[in-house]
C-alpha cells in the first residue's frame, strides 16, 4: 500500500466503509449460529477483535521472515493458539457463555476474516498498521454481530441481555417471535443490514 | 539466510511452533484450577435444577455453593446391590479413601471409560443385549444426591445419567420425587447434539415438561417396569408416561428414552430403589424404630 493509512481510517474503515460481513461477505456461517442472544454476540465479538488483531500482528511482526511456501501453515498456527487461549479464558471466566458459544469459539480458527486478513493484510505492512487494521476487522464483524443479536433476541425472546423489554407470557402482551430464534432469521437481518448499508454508502452497490 | 531456503523454513516453522506451544501451555496449565471450579460448579447446579430450583435461586455462584452445601448430599453406592459403597471402594483402591472430598472428586464417567477399570474391578462390560443406552462399560459405583427439603427430610434422590444421542454421549440429571416413581426434573449438562434440534434437550421449555406440576411424569409403570418415555410428535397430556419428541430429532428423543430405560431399570439404579422403597415400608409398618440403614 502506497500511501500511509491513519490510524482512524484502518480502524473505522472496515467498519462502514469495508465491513467484512456487509461488503466481503466473510464470516457469515458464525453470524448466523451465535446470535440468537445479545450477550452470545458480543462475547464474540470481543473473541474475534482479540484474535484478529493479535494475529495480524504477530503476522506482521515475522513477515519479512515467513517463507511463501509455509506462509499459510504459520498463519494458521498463530490464529489457532489464539483462538486456544481465547477459549480457556472464557472456560476459566465465564463457563456458562463458553458452554453457550461452544464449537463456535474454536471455529474463529476457520473464520475467513482472521484468516484473510493476514494472508491480505499483514503480510505487507507494518505491526502497528496490522494491528489497527485487526481491531478494525474485528469491529466491522462485532458490529454486525451485535446488531442481528439484539434484534433476534429483542423479537425472538422479549428480552435484551436477558432483561425483559417486551413482556411476553399472562402478564404481557408480546408473542415472540420463533423465527428469530432460528438460524435463516440472522441471513434476512443481514440481508437487510447490507441493503441499508449500500442505500447510505451507494458506492458498495455491486454493477447490475 | 534467504527467506525462502530449506534452512529458513525449518527455523520459521519450529519458532513458531515453539512460542504458540509456550502461550497455549501456559494458558491451559494456569487456568487449569479456575476451569476445573467452574465444571465442578455447573455439575452442583445441574444437580440443584433437576431437583427443581430455579434460575433465580441459582443465580450466582455463592448461592449454588450454599444451597448445594446445606441441600444436597452426596453417596456412593453399589450399583448391583443398591447398597452405600464408600467403605468398599476404599477396600477396592487406595485412591478412594472415605474421605468427603474424595468421593467429591469420584469421576465415574472417567471410571468407566478408563480400561484400567475392569481389572480393578470398579467397572464392568455390558453384553450387546444389556448395552441399550450405548454405554458399553458401566462403572460399579455411582453417585447418588439425596436433596432434603426445608425440614431436613430427603425429598428427592438425583442420579447421574447418560447414553447415546445422535451424534454424542448426553450426560445429565434425573431427579426423582421420594415416593421413587415421579419424575421431578431432567437436565443435561454435557452433549453434542444438533443445535436447535437434539440440542434442544437442554432447552428450558423441554425440561418444563418433565416436570410440569399439573401433569406429573411417572417412571415405572404397574408391572415395575421403566415405561416413560419420549414419544414422537405431542404427547397425550394424560398419560404420565410420555413426553414429547423433540421435532426434527428423533434419534436424540430416542436417546433420552433409551438412557432413562436403562439407567432407572435392573442395570442402573433399579436395585437401589427396589432397597429403599423395601427399607421405608419396614419403617412405615414399625414406625417406633428409626431408619438405621436408610439414607
Amino acid at each position: 500500500m502506497a500511501k500511509k493509512a491513519s490510524a482512524k481510517d484502518l480502524i473505522w474503515d472496515p467498519v462502514f466503509n469495508n465491513n467484512p460481513i456487509a461488503l466481503q461477505i466473510l464470516g457469515i456461517c458464525s453470524a448466523l449460529a451465535v446470535t440468537t442472544k445479545l450477550d452470545k454476540s458480543i462475547t464474540m465479538s470481543i473473541a474475534v477483535i482479540f484474535v484478529c488483531a493479535f494475529a495480524s500482528a504477530g503476522v506482521a511482526l515475522i513477515r519479512h521472515r515467513i517463507p511463501s511456501s509455509i506462509r499459510i501453515i504459520v498463519q494458521m498456527t498463530i490464529i489457532a493458539s489464539l483462538v486456544i487461549l481465547v477459549d480457556q479464558f472464557l472456560k476459566a471466566f465465564n463457563y456458562g457463555l463458553s458452554k453457550e458459544l461452544s464449537v463456535f469459539v474454536g471455529l474463529i480458527i476457520t473464520n475467513c476474516i482472521v484468516m484473510g486478513r493476514a494472508e491480505g493484510f499483514a503480510m505487507q505492512n507494518t505491526v502497528r498498521d496490522s494491528f489497527l487494521d485487526g481491531i478494525g476487522n474485528g469491529l466491522g464483524y462485532g458490529l454486525i454481530l451485535v446488531v442481528v443479536g439484539s434484534i433476534r433476541e429483542l423479537f425472538g425472546s422479549g428480552t435484551l441481555l436477558g432483561f425483559t423489554v417486551l413482556p411476553k407470557g399472562e402478564a404481557g402482551w408480546y408473542e415472540p417471535n420463533g423465527l428469530m430464534l432460528l438460524s435463516p432469521s440472522a441471513f434476512f437481518i443481514i440481508g437487510i443490514f447490507i441493503w441499508v448499508l449500500r442505500c447510505w454508502k451507494t458506492d458498495q452497490m455491486e454493477e447490475a | 539466510m534467504q527467506r525462502d531456503s530449506i534452512a529458513n523454513t525449518l527455523v520459521v516453522a519450529a519458532g513458531v511452533c515453539l512460542v504458540c506451544s509456550l502461550f497455549v501451555s501456559t494458558a491451559a496449565v494456569g487456568l487449569r484450577d479456575l476451569q476445573q471450579k467452574n465444571i465442578a460448579l455447573d455439575m452442583k447446579k445441574n444437580i440443584l435444577q433437576a431437583a427443581g430450583f430455579s434460575s433465580v435461586q441459582l443465580a450466582s455462584s455463592g448461592d449454588v455453593e450454599s444451597l448445594y452445601d446445606s441441600r444436597v448430599e452426596p453417596i456412593i453406592i453399589d450399583l448391583a446391590t443398591g447398597e452405600r459403597a464408600a467403605d468398599k471402594l476404599v477396600s477396592v483402591d487406595d485412591k478412594f479413601s472415605s474421605d468427603q472430598q474424595a468421593l467429591a472428586d469420584y469421576d465415574q464417567i472417567q471410571t468407566a471409560k478408563d480400561a484400567k477399570s475392569l481389572e480393578e474391578g470398579l467397572s464392568r462390560k455390558l453384553t450387546a443385549e444389556e448395552n441399550t443406552a450405548g454405554v458399553s462399560n458401566v462403572e460399579i459405583y455411582s453417585h447418588v444426591y439425596l436433596v432434603k427439603g426445608e425440614d431436613g427430610r430427603i425429598s428427592k434422590y438425583v442420579f447421574p445419567v447418560r447414553g447415546k444421542g445422535l451424534w454424542s454421549i448426553l450426560k445429565g440429571f434425573i431427579a426423582v420425587d421420594n415416593d421413587f416413581d415421579t419424575i421431578a426434573g431432567l437436565t443435561y449438562y454435557e452433549h453434542a447434539e444438533t443445535p436447535g434440534l437434539g440440542g434442544e434437550v437442554d432447552a428450558k421449555w423441554w425440561k418444563d415438561l418433565w416436570r410440569d406440576p399439573d401433569n406429573p411424569k411417572k417412571i415405572f409403570g404397574d408391572d415395575g417396569n421403566v415405561v416413560i418415555e419420549v414419544v414422537k410428535g405431542a404427547a397425550e397430556p394424560s398419560d404420565e408416561y410420555a413426553v414429547d419428541g423433540l421435532s426434527g430429532a428423533t434419534i436424540t428423543s430416542r436417546g433420552v428414552t433409551n438412557m432413562l430405560k436403562f439407567w432407572m431399570g435392573p442395570q442402573g439404579f433399579g436395585p437401589f430403589i427396589e432397597k429403599q422403597k423395601s427399607l421405608e415400608m419396614k419403617t412405615a409398618s414399625n414406625p417406633t424404630t428409626s431408619n438405621p440403614e436408610g439414607y
